[in-house]
């Protein structure tokens, strides 16, 4: 059941994620993105983290996202507004990057000893390992400080947003 | 189940309505006209199902599904009743008794705007698609005040199992009072039932509709079962934040005389009578208020939502956690 459930959100992503990139009209880009949202969420709760998963459509489904489609709909492109495609270099390029880039992440895995074994039985994890109250016993506790001067970076994020938006200050 | 609560809700606000401008309301089809939401539903599936030739045909054939599907998600996870024991098992009156529950009503609620982004988009008409961002921008907006006064519940609660939080409230204080979080959290309630009425597109925040001025929003180019669904997506939203709103800050299916260790069939029929007549009132207030405020202007709605309300909210949290201090 879990194998057949981590197939199918597998495959949603990679089907998902693959649209993303492939679409010409940006507002499927944004849906397949939204599709890849969830099943990446699937992903989460197939690993235990189910605080994770809720955050994941909360936050990027619900939030950034619709901002996205926002941006997107206001604009309305048209057919030739898009542009022309780039050349078959250009793409070809891409391609090989991202192949390398694959790589990058996949060999190191292959090579390492944990990969090949399972997350081993559940009483080797914490007690209601993932949950909110665990998540947020880490992020106030242990982590508080790295939490914290996250929160710092993203306030002055915001505010150069705001600078640069506004004119007049 | 939850299907069903649509049409009597529809029937509701037509005869409401009615009452409130002193009108008779339909009355024709069976006795007080109770039948009329079975010719409605007749109607809407014997209307020819026009796609305009304008349209993006897949986003618009998908949108109404979308709108209809997050609504009756979020449902699962609200208890409707205590435990009872049935055939001498313990079954928890939840259609899915989940830990996380306000997490997943969170997550599967935020996804609720897309059905009217979408829809808006895909119909390529200005109205249409001015309705969408509207709803989109709404929608964003009250998400944050309404997070934040599930916030405070939450404190009060320590807990994020429906459950746990409708269990807490079953308790009376003196004998009689209630131990509802509406006594605890009087702020929270009312950002939380404000910031319900601007979630669910509801007078007097229907902007995204808005028929004066958009001719219908999002929902123009949509006809036959295709608008039905967007409709029936619109009062499932009112049924599920209804229940929301009881099970969070009324007690859900509590209710003084009714114990909810007797895990009897019985006792569970009537908490589940409880919680119905709970949203049901709450659903009144919905179409009272409906018939009876007029509409905001855009630039009030989210003057509300961001300056009064959002503040106001955190301003709830922190005093929640001050007084919640050992």
């Amino acid at each position: 059941m879990t194998d057949l459930l981590f197939l199918l959100a597998s495959a949603v992503c990679l089907v998902s994620a693959l649209a993303v990139v492939t679409r010409k009209n940006p507002i499927y880009s944004a849906l397949s993105l939204v599709s890849f949202f969830g099943g990446l969420a699937v992903l989460f709760l197939l690993l235990r983290a189910p605080f994770v998963a809720a955050m994941q459509l909360i936050v990027y489904a619900g939030a950034i996202l619709v901002l996205f489609l926002f941006v997107i709909m206001l604009l309305s492109l048209k057919e030739e507004e898009l542009g022309k495609e780039k050349g078959g270099r250009f793409k070809l390029f891409a391609a090989g990057l991202a192949v390398v880039l694959a790589l990058l992440v996949i060999l190191p895995v292959l090579g390492s000893e944990t990969a090949r074994d399972d997350f081993g039985p559940e009483s080797a994890l914490a007690p209601r390992f993932g949950s909110a109250e665990h998540v947020g016993m880490g992020l106030f506790g242990n982590f508080a400080l790295a939490f914290e001067s996250t929160s710092i970076l993203i306030l002055a994020a915001m505010m150069g947003a705001v600078v640069i938006a506004k004119k007049r200050v | 189940m939850l299907l069903n609560v649509v049409p009597v809700l529809v029937y509701a606000e037509r005869r409401v309505s009615a009452l409130i401008q002193d009108r008779l309301g339909p009355n024709r089809v069976g006795p007080a006209g109770l039948f009329q939401p079975l010719a409605d539903a007749v109607k809407f599936i014997f209307k020819e199902d026009i796609i305009p030739g304008h349209v993006d045909r897949v986003l618009y054939v998908l949108a109404p599904v979308l709108a209809f599907l997050p609504p009756a998600l979020a449902f699962a996870v609200i208890p409707f009743g205590h435990p009872v024991l049935l055939f001498g098992e313990k079954v928890d009156l939840a259609l899915a008794p989940a830990n996380g529950g306000v997490l997943f009503i969170l997550a599967v609620g935020s996804m609720g705007v897309y059905g009217i982004a979408f829809g808006g988009w895909a119909s390529n008409n200005k109205w249409s698609l001015l309705g969408a961002l509207r709803s989109s921008a709404q929608m964003i907006s009250y998400e944050i005040p309404l997070t934040l006064a599930f916030v405070a519940v939450l404190m009060t609660a320590g807990t994020l199992n429906f459950a746990e939080i409708v269990q807490r409230q079953s308790d009376t204080w003196l004998g009689f009072i209630p131990a509802w979080n509406i006594f605890q959290q009087p702020l929270a309630f009312l950002i939380f039932l404000v910031a319900a009425f601007a979630e669910t597109n509801r007078l007097p925040f229907d902007l995204p509709e808005c028929e004066p001025e958009l001719i219908g929003g999002y929902h123009t180019e949509y006809s036959s079962m295709k608008f039905a669904l967007f409709f029936m997506g619109e009062y499932l939203a009112m049924v599920t934040m209804s229940s929301l709103l009881v099970t969070l800050f009324l007690g859900g299916w509590s209710c003084p005389g009714i114990d909810p260790r007797s895990l009897t069939l019985l006792s569970g029929l009537a908490s589940v009578a409880a919680f119905s007549a709970k949203v049901g009132a709450i659903l009144f207030v919905y179409i009272w208020v409906r018939w009876t405020l007029p509409r905001f202007r855009y630039d009030q709605l989210m003057n509300l939502g961001w300056k009064v309300l959002v503040p106001l909210a955190l301003l709830n949290i922190v005093a929640t956690g001050f007084l919640g201090m050992p």
